[in-house]
This record gives structure tokens, C-alpha cells and sequence, in this order.
């Protein structure tokens, strides 16, 4: 049972944004902190992701979901923070009442003074899609199977297709390969994939399985359990290319179809979203329109990769401490706006006091590319440009000096293929 | 095969209609069985319906499926209530885009005012319809406004009448298909096959839904015949739960007769039905149905929010070549009785249906004492209260499973699946619709593994071996090591 009814600061979310708030603010020296998550055990997604590829920007190591989540977990056990697991928080009000469920308190609400949302994602389902055909089973988000293969210890099937090359699409083609499956193909409906290219080169490259660009399942047929589905070509325009449509058998099709970060919660204490990132709208401290909730992780937008989202935790937690301390007053009414090429940009409102980290993602391939901010005379080569691989710009606030004192509040990144390279022919 | 149950009253179905005529027989003293193919109630025509009680203006007073409606609705009202089934009367609009309808509206009217109906108007004052339902298409010159038409969970009902009628005594007899009957004139009684043995039964209530004239053969009775005529359906996500305010029809007589706009009663949105002819097994969405169905809910509501689709899905209509309901006795055996070719408005006529096939039995000479232990009043599974916490949390102190929320998009708790299981869920979509686990806008990604843990465990059975809906529709093929 909780007994404390008031937290300096409440931290939603076990995951690798959570935890790395938890720490930092520990080690920042606030004084009562909890940490909340539905699982049974800290970590929140990293456990299932029992492939390596974590931690090598942060800790230079090459290490397993389970191995970087062990790190931040050892580090909570050596503070004081209460952690409250297999709790799930409900609601979330504007006066950062937190309202949470449990098998020990029921329903229970609590006081914060600050809080941290580190919610994760959601996959998106066959339903969003509008993917039509029969329903049987055997149908199943990448993250579920990668659940029930590597905690659950189950196969869901034989003959496996991969729909999406999102990196849990490739990561799972791989594993289920492993595990002695007969992984057909993954299958994508844009020309390009929207995973990291390391994963293309080592799950599929290195294990023979042909990627499909520009295909889509457009009908599933099984009456109990999934029998075939069919594949068709789609044009540029993402239309289908009359008569190219082919039958593939398999018993288990896996969806790799995008990432919604979570916001139920966020919705419900009136934190603006952004449509683009599906995301709050935050400043460089990634505080949300609410002031004092401050938003990290893949629940602010998809990241591709966990180090980044520690360091996201470890900024909203250094703005909520300076929150606390009532240091920090600028007004942000700098929009950012995501031009040519842009899908989203973190954040979306800046003061021009601080320094900014610009968090920007692609929305299409470009080769010889350069991003551009007009309004700040920036401009930086990148060789390749990729829809799966986050760009970082840092801005320091030294030059947006002149630009908080103008009248055109608006800053616009674009990334546009380079003068210089001129066509890629 | 050793006759391995024998019954004075068989019931061939258990969909909504089977269920509530074993429930209406389950006052009287015969016993009853009620044999189901599926692995559990409500899985035909019911599951995927649009959920609609029609106030009861429309229709050819002569057709025995317009006759039964209007008082389909006040009945369906009064059992709702002894049952728990979830039911919200929200009234319906039948709107037209052309004056040139009008006649057709006036007609509808007259037709409701003729059956009984009092809370009937044609609405041609666009601020006063734009009050009713504020994102309705600005071209919309006029509805038929019924203030008793109401939005139920038809497979809800269906488990509350199933729950009932086995708290009541009735049998049912799940993943058995009957394949042969053969009438012995000597014990004048039926011999039934079905995949899980031998059924004897003095009458036989055939209620088999798209299935239901290959059953009339089996005694001989071709008298009519079903088609299934498919109709798709996207449901939307909650959060556009004051988007809509009632039904929305499209006018009667184009040929989209059928695809309206609704809310469900737990607050989504549903679109469709369309209208195609399909085989008895077919299911499936198709691409050109469901954008059939998108643009004829965009004509009425042009804002609607699309992208906020969670799930599509299929279901069947049972229509017979009569036109009509075919209900009574078979021509070919009168201990035989036919009700079949239930199409809409099949569900507003529930229990005018389950009444009249008390008659029919009646007549037929059955005599029927009272029920003396019978009980009239089912619960539904007590839901976690996210309005009132200590309402709430006294059902935490005295089962904690109360606070471990399982389903996070529907917020369900392990105790009320616990419950479902007791209540007879052998599956994870028998989970689904008794508690909604699985249903919201993650369709499950979260909720899956654990609901098919806990059925692994209250029912103790492998991991490996708990199905989707049953026979064949596993999750999971085998464990790893």
C-alpha cells in the first residue's frame, strides 16, 4: 500500500526513459520520487528485445535490451525512489493530480509537484491499416510475437511473413529465422524501408531474406488460422498495380506497420499534441503545454534508438528540477515548423534563451542532402539522408540571439538535396 | 453411437434468437437443449450486427418481420432491464439529401403512427436538426426523427439470455454441428447426429441462422431457402465519442439502404453495413466494401474522423426467398419448427420472436407447467468503477484481481475475466465480448498473451492450446524448448 499521498516528483513509465529520470533525478537530489509502471518488473519493452545493438553511443558497448536495462535497474535499487510496479495509471489532471490502479490500492490518486511522462508506443494493428480479408488467428503485431517468442517461450507458427520493415520487423524476420521458421519475406509498401540500415544488412542481408519494397498484404484468407495472404505491387503513389497481385501461403503474418506513441493519459490532462510526431507539443525542455509535465521517450515520438531516449529522460528531468526550483520563466513562442522533407521536428516551440537540440525526422530518402534553417543562416552537408535514422542538430543559443528579438517567431528546417551535388545521376 | 442426451425441446442455434427462445421455454417445465456449432453464443449473424433496435415505423404491415418490430422494441426495453443487457435509447434519424423523399419520410410516419408510435417527427428545420446532431452534412434537407430507437450489444444480449437459461436449467451443447435428423414416427421423436454425438428430442426449434434451410432438408423440408447477403463494417475509435449523438439511416429505397452512423453503447463508432450476396462461410472485408462503406458514412457525416479506424469486419444476413421471416411450423413435420430467415430487423424482434414460437409449441399441443425455481433476473459481470474509487476499492479488498488492470485500452480487470471464464469463456474472443478485453484501439497487442495466460491457468490447459475462437485457431504452435 502507498502511504505517501504528496511526490515532489512522478515518473509514468519503467522503460529506458523513465529510468533514466528516475536516476537523474535522484542523483539531482529531489527528494520524493516515484516511479510507476503496469509491468510486474522494470524495463518496460527492453526485456523482450533480447537481439544487441544497445547502449553503443551511450556506453560504447554493444549490449542486449536486457543487458542496458540491468544497468538502470541495479543504479534505482541503490536510491531511494519508490518504485510502484504493476500499477497503471488511469488518469492524469491539469493540477498533476496522478490516478492509478492496483491489486493493493485500488484506485488511488496522488499529488506531484512535477511529473515525467515516459508512456512508450503502441503498434499500430491490421484494423488501422484497413487491411481486408478474413480474421483468423495467426495474424499478429511484430511486438506481441516477439513477446510470446522471447518471455513467453512460444512460436506462433511456420511459415512466417513479415508485413513493414520497421525495426521490429526486421529484428523479429531474424529471430523467428533463428528459431527455425520459414521467414518467406519482408514485404514493404514504400519504396524504402523505415528501419536503421544496419538492421536491413544484419537480419535480413546476412539470413537471405528478401525484402520486398513496394508491396503490401492487401487480403488475408483463413477461416481458424491464418492460410495465405496476397501480395500486390503498389505504384508510387501507393496505388496498386492492377493484376500484380500473388498468393503467398504461410500460417503467420507479422505486422511491422508503425509505432503511435502512447498519449491516453497525456490526452487526459490536456497536454496538446503535435499531429505530426503524435507526440506533445514541447519546448528544449521538453515540457509540454502543461507547465510541469514534461514528456520523454517514445510516448514525445518513435525513436530508433534506446540511447537516445535515455538522454531524453535525463533532459526532461534537469528542466523539471529546474521546474521545482522555480528557475526557468522565458516564454516559448518560437514555433518550429517542419518544411521540405521534414515529417516532425523535436521540439516544437523553443524560448531562444537556451541551447536546442532539434530532433528532426526525414520523411523520404535523400542522398547528398543538406539541412537548412533559414531564419538562422544554418546549413549542414549529410550524405544520406534516411526516414529510419533521427538527425540531430544542436543550436546553440548564441544564435538565436538575434532571432528572439525579431518579429517573425517562426524557425523552418528543411532538408533539401544539395546545390552543389546537384542531381544524383 | 450411444444416444448420449435426450430432451423434449431441442434448439438448433444459439444465437441471439435461439438463446432468448431457450430462455423463453426455460420458465416452463420441459427440458431443453440448444445445440451450437461455434464454440460459443452469438458468433453467426449475431456478433457482427449493427446493433440497432428500430423504433418499428418502416415496412409492409402485411411482412411478419415489420408486424414484430414495433412491439420488438418495448419488449426488448422490458428484458433488458431483468437481464442487465446494456441498452441506450438514443433515437434514430432517417435522413434525406432530396426533397423529392419527403413522401417517402411522410409515409414512414404515418406507418410508425399506425403501429403505436407517439415520439415520431419529420424534422425540415436544419437548426433544429444541426441541435440533434451538429456534424451532420449541410445537405441533408430533412429526417425522420424516432425517439424510440435504441443501440444494443446484440452479443451481449445473447450472453445475458444464454447465462439465464443455463441458470434456469437449459443445456447447451457447443462445438457440435448437427449433420443429420431422422424422425422416428413410432417414439415420435428426432434422432439427431451431430459432431459430439447423438441427440434425441420430441420437437426441434431450428434457429441455424444462414444454415437454416440446409437443416429444414434434413427432415425433408425445402420449402424455402436462405442467402447470405454479407454487410461490412469499420468501428472507430472512442475518442470521437461526441462526434454522434444518434442512428443515422441513409433514406430508404436508394441502394444504400442499410449503411448508417452510430455510436456503439461503449462509445465507438460504427459504420456499414453494405449490402452483397456472398456464400454462407465468407467473412472476409474487401477493399471495394469497405470503401463503399467509408464514402456512404462520409455522405451523411463529411468530418468523420477515418483515421481513427480500429478494426473491420464482416457479418451475415439470413434473408429468405420469402421476403420474409419464415416462422412456424415445418411443412414436412409438425414437431419441426422453422425460425429461420431472421434478417433485419431480426434483433428488435427478439422477443416478439422467442413469444411467438411459445405460441407455436402451445399450439402444436404441448402442455407447459410453470418453472417453479425459475429465476427471471441475470447480472452481468460486475465492471472495475472508475467513477466511484471506494465503490471501487471495497471490490478490490474483497478480490484483488479487481486492481490489476489487464486490458488497458477498455480498462478490464483480471477478476472480471476470471469471472467470464466461470461464466463459461473458453477463448480469448469469448473473452473479448463478455468483457470487452481486446476490443479498444490496440486490438489487443498489449492484452493478448496475458488474457490467453489466465485462460491457460483458470482452465488448465498448455499455453499453446487456448485458440482464438476455437478448433484450429491457435495462437501459439508449440513451445520452444
Amino acid at each position: 500500500m502507498l502511504k505517501e499521498r504528496n511526490f515532489d516528483l512522478v515518473i509514468v513509465g519503467g522503460g529506458p526513459a523513465g529510468m533514466a529520470s528516475a536516476i537523474r533525478a535522484y542523483e539531482l537530489g529531489v527528494k520524493n520520487i516515484l516511479l510507476v509502471d503496469r509491468n510486474p518488473f522494470l524495463g518496460g519493452i527492453l526485456p523482450q528485445c533480447i537481439h544487441s545493438g544497445f547502449g553503443l553511443k551511450i556506453f560504447k558497448k554493444d549490449l542486449t535490451g536486457p543487458e542496458y536495462a540491468q544497468i538502470f535497474i541495479n543504479k534505482i535499487k541503490s536510491t531511494n525512489v519508490d518504485v510502484m510496479l504493476d500499477t497503471i495509471v488511469l488518469n492524469i489532471d491539469r493540477r498533476k493530480n496522478v490516478t492509478f490502479s492496483n491489486k493493493n490500492d485500488g484506485i488511488k490518486s496522488i499529488k506531484a509537484k512535477a511529473i515525467v511522462l515516459a508512456l512508450g508506443c503502441r503498434e499500430r494493428t491490421r484494423g488501422s491499416i484497413n487491411m481486408p480479408g478474413d480474421r483468423p488467428s495467426g495474424v499478429f503485431t511484430a511486438g506481441l510475437v516477439q513477446r510470446m517468442v522471447n518471455i513467453e517461450g512460444y512460436l506462433p507458427g511456420e511459415d512466417v511473413v513479415v508485413l513493414g520493415s520497421g525495426d521490429i520487423g526486421l529484428i523479429m524476420a531474424r529471430r523467428l529465422k533463428l528459431e527455425g521458421c520459414n521467414v518467406i519475406g519482408v514485404y514493404e509498401l514504400m519504396p524504402f524501408s523505415s528501419g536503421l540500415n544496419r538492421n536491413i544488412v544484419q537480419c535480413l542481408d546476412d539470413f537471405n531474406i528478401p525484402l520486398m519494397l513496394s508491396h503490401t498484404v492487401t487480403r488475408i484468407y483463413g477461416k481458424r488460422r491464418l492460410e495465405a495472404v496476397e501480395i500486390s505491387k503498389v505504384d508510387k503513389d501507393l496505388n496498386i498495380v492492377p493484376a500484380s497481385s500473388f498468393e503467398v501461403s504461410c500460417d503467420t503474418l507479422l505486422l511491422s506497420v508503425g509505432l503511435i506513441p502512447e498519449n491516453e493519459v497525456s490526452k487526459a490532462a490536456g497536454v496538446e499534441l503535435d499531429e505530426n510526431s503524435g507526440g506533445p507539443i514541447v519546448d528544449e525542455n521538453l515540457e509540454s503545454s502543461i507547465e510541469g509535465i514534461f514528456v520523454c521517450g517514445n510516448s514525445l515520438f518513435v525513436n530508433d534508438l534506446v540511447d537516445n531516449v535515455t538522454d531524453d529522460g535525463y533532459i526532461a528531468v534537469d528542466s523539471a528540477v529546474r521546474f521545482l526550483n522555480n528557475k526557468d520563466d522565458y516564454r516559448r513562442n518560437i514555433d518550429i515548423i517542419p518544411g521540405k522533407n521534414v515529417a516532425y521536428i523535436i521540439p516544437q516551440k523553443i524560448s531562444g534563451y537556451s541551447d536546442v537540440i532539434f530532433r528532426i525526422r526525414a520523411k523520404f530518402p535523400a542522398k547528398n542532402a543538406y539541412i537548412e534553417i533559414p531564419e538562422i543562416g544554418f546549413k549542414r552537408k549529410e550524405k544520406f539522408v534516411l526516414p529510419g535514422e533521427l538527425i540531430f542538430i544542436k543550436v546553440g543559443k548564441e544564435k538565436l540571439e538575434g532571432f528572439k528579438l525579431s518579429n517573425k517567431k517562426i524557425i523552418t528546417i528543411n532538408i533539401k538535396e544539395s546545390e552543389r551535388y546537384g542531381c544524383d545521376c | 453411437m450411444k444416444t448420449y442426451i435426450s430432451k423434449d425441446i431441442a434448439v438448433i442455434g444459439a444465437g441471439i434468437i435461439g438463446c432468448a427462445i431457450a430462455r423463453e421455454l426455460s420458465r416452463f417445465d420441459k427440458s431443453v437443449v440448444v445445440i451450437e456449432k461455434e464454440t460459443d453464443v452469438g458468433w453467426g449473424t449475431t456478433k457482427a450486427n449493427s446493433g440497432i433496435l428500430h423504433a418499428g415505423y418502416a415496412g409492409d404491415e402485411n411482412k411478419l418481420r415489420f408486424k414484430l418490430s414495433y412491439r420488438g422494441n418495448a419488449l426488448f426495453k422490458k428484458y433488458a432491464e431483468e437481464l442487465e443487457i446494456p441498452i441506450k435509447n438514443i433515437g434514430s434519424l432517417v435522413n434525406i439529401f432530396d426533397k423529392s423523399f419527403m413522401s417517402t419520410l411522410e409515409n414512414l410516419r404515418l406507418q410508425g403512427i399506425r403501429n403505436g408510435l407517439r415520439k415520431i417527427e419529420i424534422i425540415t428545420d436544419r437548426d433544429k436538426l444541426r441541435n440533434i446532431e451538429p456534424n451532420l452534412s449541410n445537405l441533408v434537407e430533412a429526417a425522420l426523427y424516432a425517439k424510440e430507437a435504441c443501440i444494443v450489444e446484440p452479443y451481449g444480449a445473447a450472453i445475458a439470455l444464454f447465462e439465464n437459461s443455463k441458470q434456469n436449467g437449459v443445456d447447451f451443447i457447443f462445438n457440435s454441428q448437427v449433420t443429420s435428423i431422422h424422425y422416428d414416427r413410432s417414439s415420435k421423436s428426432f434422432n439427431m447426429k451431430t459432431s459430439k454425438g447423438d441427440i434425441r428430442a420430441r420437437y426441434v426449434i431450428n434457429v441455424a441462422g444462414v444454415y437454416a434451410d440446409e437443416v429444414s432438408k434434413m427432415v425433408g423440408d425445402d420449402s424455402y431457402n436462405i442467402q447470405s447477403v454479407k454487410g461490412q463494417y469499420l468501428l472507430l475509435d472512442k475518442v470521437n465519442n461526441s462526434f454522434i449523438n444518434s442512428i443515422n439511416f441513409h433514406p430508404p429505397g436508394s441502394k444504400t439502404i442499410g449503411i448508417l452512423v452510430t455510436p456503439t453503447i461503449d462509445g465507438n463508432i460504427i459504420i456499414g453495413p453494405n449490402y452483397e450476396d456472398s456464400s454462407k462461410d465468407d467473412l472476409s472485408t474487401t477493399r471495394e466494401g469497405m470503401g463503399e462503406v467509408r464514402q456512404k458514412a462520409l455522405e451523411l457525416f463529411p468530418s468523420l474522423p477515418l483515421y481513427t479506424v480500429i478494426t473491420n469486419f464482416a457479418g451475415l444476413r439470413a434473408v429468405s426467398n420469402t421476403g420474409d421471416f419464415v416462422i412456424g411450423l415445418s411443412p414436412a413435420n409438425d414437431r419441426f419448427i422453422n425460425v429461420a430467415g431472421i434478417q433485419s430487423p431480426g434483433l428488435t424482434c427478439t422477443f416478439t420472436i422467442s413469444e411467438l414460437v411459445f405460441e407455436i409449441l402451445k399450439d402444436v399441443g404441448i402442455k407447459f407447467q410453470k418453472n417453479r425455481k425459475f429465476v427471471p433476473v441475470r447480472q452481468k459481470i460486475k465492471r472495475i468503477n472508475l467513477n466511484n474509487f471506494s465503490e471501487n476499492n471495497e471490490l478490490v479488498r474483497n478480490n484483488k484481481l479487481y486492481g490489476e488492470i489487464v486490458c488497458r485500452c477498455e480498462k478490464v480487470t483480471e477478476a472480471e475475466i476470471v469471472e467470464a471464464i466461470k461464466r463459461g469463456s473458453t477463448t480469448v474472443d469469448g473473452i473479448k465480448f463478455r468483457t470487452r478485453a481486446g476490443m479498444g484501439r490496440c486490438q489487443g497487442g498489449y492484452c493478448t498473451f496475458k488474457v490467453i495466460n489466465i485462460l491457460s491457468r483458470e482452465l488448465n490447459m498448455p499455453f499453446e492450446c487456448v485458440t482464438k475462437n476455437g478448433d484450429g485457431s491457435y495462437f501459439a504452435r508449440n513451445r520452444m524448448i
